[in-house]
């Protein structure tokens, strides 16, 4: 379960992640600090593929091909990001273990087009959720989704 | 050129090209290879060097640029009061997962505790933007620093 609280530059589209909560069944667990590190940074790596990182590839040429084009969160992207573990136990794994390795990725896009949505009734289904992409919905008085 | 700085304590004498890319220089002629080379156009950070106590992108320097200086590398961290402070934190809140970061990381946090008694997180979290971190989320690295903070206050009391 994973949940974001953003702001919306009216203005420029820009959205901000303010705070973020990421509830993981992750079977038993064997170190809790790197379990929270774990998921706190894959939160970071989703909140980056839904709000900043995009691969511009017109004609089949990489033009986000650095890091100064393809932009990844840096320290100040990234709000403070809790993440707590619903103690569990898996049946198919060792000792009730199972993998964390990934899972956290794939929350943050939903939670922050679900916050979006929320937030000012649009819908935007192309991700990464730009600041362009974000000001193109705004002023589109419809209130209809953005996924033609 | 002859090239005379200070190396992590030491008076040092290299024969180097002036030219020569510092990150090449610590890393490839001397063997000093905790300094890591990410992306080797001074975005990432991961090459940080202290210069004369400020963090420096040793991918964008040149040997020159280091004549009479006083450079610190990761590998004299351990052996600095505050800098065995920030690499214990760093251990004990499990701010390191891949490790790449982690040399520029410290290096630059250290800048961050010597200029600043005990920083808010907002300040902490301005003081690493320049270093990215592809695994951490950034949350325990700025919990180490916090807590490094904490700590060299208290062994400064009495």
């Amino acid at each position: 379960m994973h949940l974001a609280r953003i702001e919306i530059d009216l203005l420029t589209g820009q959205i901000r992640v303010c705070d973020y909560l990421a509830v993981t069944d992750g079977g038993a667990v064997v170190n809790p600090c790197l379990f929270e590190q774990q998921i706190q940074g894959g939160v970071a790596q989703g909140l980056g593929y839904a709000l900043m990182e995009d691969v511009s590839r017109p004609l089949g040429l990489v033009r986000s091909n650095s890091l100064a084009t393809y932009l990844v969160p840096t320290s100040l992207d990234v709000p403070e990001i809790l993440s707590c573990a619903v103690p569990g136990h898996e049946a198919s794994g060792p000792f009730g273990l199972k993998g964390v390795g990934e899972i956290a990725m794939n929350g943050p896009l939903p939670a922050v087009a679900n916050a979006v949505a929320d937030a000012c009734q649009k819908r935007l289904c192309h991700a990464p959720l730009t600041a362009e992409r974000m000001l193109a919905a705004l002023e589109d008085s419809h209130e209809t989704e953005m996924c033609a | 050129m002859k090239l005379k700085c200070v190396l992590n304590a030491q008076a040092v004498e290299i024969d180097t090209a002036p030219d020569r890319r510092v990150v090449d220089l610590l890393r490839e002629d001397l063997g000093l290879v905790g300094t890591k080379e990410g992306c080797g156009t001074g975005e990432c950070g991961a090459c940080t060097i202290l210069v004369n106590g400020q963090p420096r992108l040793s991918c964008l320097m040149i040997a020159a640029q280091l004549e009479g200086q006083n450079v610190m590398t990761v590998e004299e961290l351990a052996d600095t009061e505050d800098g065995a402070a920030v690499q214990r934190a760093f251990v004990d809140n499990g701010a390191v997962q891949c490790g790449f970061c982690t040399p520029g990381m410290e290096l630059t946090a250290l800048a961050l505790v010597r200029e600043h008694t005990l920083p808010e997180r907002t300040c902490i979290r301005e003081g690493l933007s320049g270093n990215l971190c592809r695994c951490t989320g950034y949350s325990k690295i700025i919990d180490a620093v916090e807590r490094a903070t904490h700590a060299l206050v208290k062994d400064e009391k009495p």
